[in-house]
């Protein structure tokens, strides 16, 4: 692993972290995404569109649907679960007990309630639920690789956008999502190769941004960076000590990493010691909450299409995990404990932030999962997978706020009306940022893929 | 009566009162409210995620779960005295969760999570460095949490997630013998004892949302002390066997209540446009602690209770 650097932005108590450099072979994910050239050409390029950026908010896992956004009061005991709900801003329409700050701003966003998903596995149901597609050579399940996939919706706005000083396509993580066996293969550039992969940015509860692929020297910060010198110099010594068989990949993530560092702008857009005390702390003092924020200043930025993944891993309890939605077993206390007012607290406040800053309008902001969980409680009192019917959130970019599109049955198994798929979600998000029908058959992308009206 | 709102108005704020009406409130609050929140001390600064706090005994000391890594939760001890903190035990690759010791210190239980079952219970007994774990029956993802010791020692109830539901049951301190105590419909949890050891305190959904009951030690005559449309949550019984305080979310947000032991009285405790959560009783009932959100910073704090 060759890890350069690690800087962290001064946070409430002016701390700051050493930063670090190991020099090892294994340079995963290095692909060289298209990152010289100028943001006024990504300006040109999103004008027609509603939404400039799109900012998916990732909760990977699987949320439970039933307990948080589609509530079913009058279900039978084994189905409903524990939680009352409440009056939301929508009239006629109830979110659980949770859920209060979203309530209040109900009209901000709409909810779907009837999205649909062709797996039940998080790997295959995450990447189906990215790209919009299944994989061709057998996926998560078979022997497959990323190749199988389509591109990701990032990868593909990222490509339609082309080239500016940041990446196009940006996921913000310790990793790309997925669970204890491997990652989705969907998460980035699928059967157009890893020059399409998201550039990946991790972000800790201390507001502490690191960039996993390219760690950076001790003693970097982001106002050093912007010393190309020293940038240089240190990745040379670095580059002399990695052997022949990874000096290609080297190269490219040499070029990478020069044209992300060469602009002080995108430097800068990576440091949270930006933002105000009060901003930061309004986030949350989370991974979670920073990471949101960052995702904000990074669409602030220019970057077409930001990931924000509420986690590394889909499990909750494993050993290696980290809180994910994956609610097999405690699922009620848990998401009473952390996940509900986690999710309650961050993203009301960033949409408040975007709307503040005049960005919703040009920001679409999507929340969801993989998928849901069974409306029927487990026999441990908990809930498992359930992929015929779950949540998405919508919000700025030119989607309707207010709106509740589809209605599950009466136990929340199914979809009542307007089943809404993952191509149906992939094509309305790039709809609204300017990929075209015409582009997206240019790009043989999404080709059943059909609008979510109930948005529009 | 909302008595933090009151005691917090600034008494030139308030309106000229005549010797009478004086000493009407003041017999008024001398006869009703025994229970008030000053301004608390925070105990932590750090901010990150933390749950559970707990007394240690024996010393000046409360262990709490921390969320001191993205990928591990682990116990937390802080000395009350000086104010430093150190993990309670060397670092483990698992999560821990949920401690609690027995009253003379010697067995501590908490919860770990595991590759089988998702989270064991793990009883200590720290005189001869010896360790038990029991593993909730049934199926791979069963766990365990919240687990208090019996008034003698002599058992560690909990929550269990098994075949069956969620139920508050109890194993010997060998992690043997399990014994289910509740068999309800709905979800039971967050069980807490009376000082004398004679009631179990829990939460329970069995008539739709969570509320409070009660229920004797070995699990008949279930009471139901609470009865709100928004959850009622972790009761915490007095030490002097009076009160229960407990979350609730009735106002909006998390708050703490405290209320006769009977279930007569609730009044809220906190009042913060934030989270207020785990409240603990100190060992002499005069504070409580909490784990409470402000500014988004998730930290221990210590309130007086008069």
């Amino acid at each position: 692993m060759l890890n350069i650097g690690n800087y962290q932005t001064r946070d409430c108590q002016g701390m700051s972290r050493r930063s670090f450099l190991k020099i090892g072979t294994a340079l995963p994910l290095v692909g060289s995404l298209p990152l010289a050239g100028h943001l006024s050409n990504l300006a040109s390029a999103a004008e027609s569109a509603h939404a400039k950026s799109i900012m998916l908010v990732w909760l990977l896992g699987g949320p439970s649907h039933l307990d948080l956004f589609d509530p079913k009061p009058l279900a039978p005991m084994e189905y409903r679960g524990p939680f009352s709900t409440i009056d939301t801003k929508t009239p006629g329409v109830r979110f659980t007990e949770l859920l209060p700050q979203l309530a209040a701003r109900s009209d901000r966003f709409s909810l779907v309630r009837t999205n649909i998903n062709y797996n039940g596995g998080h790997r295959p149901a995450g990447s189906i639920g990215m790209t919009g597609g299944v994989a061709t050579d057998g996926g998560e399940d078979g022997a497959g690789t990323p190749l199988g996939y389509p591109p990701n919706f990032g990868s593909i706005l990222s490509r339609h956008r082309g080239d500016a000083d940041l990446p196009g396509f940006m996921s913000i993580g310790r990793n790309h999502p997925g669970d204890g066996v491997g990652l989705s293969l969907g998460y980035g550039g699928g059967k157009w190769g890893k020059r399409y992969d998201p550039f990946l940015i991790a972000c800790s509860d201390n507001s502490e941004v690191s960039l996993p692929e390219l760690k950076l020297l001790d003693g970097l910060n982001p106002s050093r960076l912007i010393n190309r010198q020293l940038v240089l110099k240190q990745l040379d010594d670095a580059r002399r000590d990695l052997d022949s068989r990874a000096f290609e990949q080297w190269d490219n993530l040499y070029k990478r990493a020069y044209s992300l560092l060469n602009s002080s702008e995108t430097i800068q857009a990576f440091d949270l010691a930006s933002e105000s005390e009060e901003t930061r702390r309004a986030y949350g003092k989370t991974s979670f909450g920073q990471s949101c924020l960052l995702g904000r200043r990074l669409v602030e930025a220019g970057v077409p299409y930001v990931q924000v993944n509420w986690s590394q891993f889909v499990e909750v309890f494993f050993s290696f995990s980290d809180y994910g939605w994956d609610t097999h077993s405690d699922n009620f206390g848990l998401l009473a404990d952390w996940h509900g007012p986690l999710l309650d607290r961050t993203f009301s406040v960033l949409l408040d932030d975007l709307e503040d800053r005049g960005m919703l309008d040009s920001t679409l902001v999507v929340c969801m999962g993989e998928f849901g969980r069974t409306p029927r409680i487990n026999d441990i009192a908990s809930r498992d997978h359930w992929h015929p019917c779950y949540f998405s959130l919508w919000a700025g970019g030119g989607v309707k706020p207010g709106r509740v599109v589809g209605t599950s049955d009466n136990n929340g198994e199914f979809p009542a009306v307007d089943p809404i798929s993952p191509e149906m979600v992939g094509t309305t998000m790039l709809e609204l940022a300017g990929v075209t029908t015409q582009i997206r058959a240019e790009m043989n992308v999404l080709p059943t893929g059909r609008l979510i009206d109930g948005l529009l | 009566m909302d008595f933090c709102r009151f005691l917090r108005v600034p008494l030139a704020a308030r309106p000229p009162v005549s010797s009478t009406r004086m000493l009407y409130v003041v017999l008024t609050l001398l006869t009703t409210t025994s229970l008030t929140a000053a301004e608390p001390e925070r105990l932590t600064t750090d901010g990150v995620m933390k749950f559970s706090p707990v007394y240690f005994p024996g010393e000046n000391a409360i262990v709490y779960c921390l969320h001191e890594e993205p990928t591990r939760v682990a116990l937390w001890k802080l000395n009350l005295d000086d104010g430093t903190t150190k993990r309670l035990y060397e670092p483990e690759t698992s999560h821990q969760f949920d401690a609690a010791f027995s009253s003379d210190g010697r067995y501590h239980a908490f919860c770990r999570s595991s590759t089988s079952r998702q989270l064991v219970l793990i009883i200590k007994d720290v005189e001869l460095q010896s360790e038990a774990e029991f593993q909730p029956p049934g199926e791979l993802r069963s766990t365990i949490r919240t687990p208090i010791f019996t008034k003698d020692d002599s058992r560690i109830l909990f929550t269990l997630s098994a075949p069956g539901g969620l139920q508050i049951a109890s194993v010997d301190i060998q992690g043997k013998d399990l014994q289910r105590l509740t068999q309800s419909a709905g979800t039971n949890y967050w069980p807490a004892l009376s000082p004398d050891g004679k009631q179990i305190v829990f939460s329970s959904s069995r008539n739709g949302n969570f509320d409070l009951y009660v229920m004797t030690a070995d699990g008949r005559d279930v009471r139901q002390l609470t009865s709100t449309k928004t959850r009622n949550i972790r009761p915490a019984w007095s030490p002097d066997g009076t009160n229960i305080a407990f979350t609730s979310a009735r106002d909006g947000n998390y708050e703490i209540y405290i209320m006769q032991a009977d279930g007569s009285d609730p009044r809220r405790f906190t009042e913060n446009s934030e989270r207020d959560d785990y409240a603990t009783w100190s060992p002499d009932g005069k504070h409580l602690l909490t784990i409470s959100e402000r500014d988004g910073a998730f930290d221990v704090y210590r309130w007086r209770v008069e």
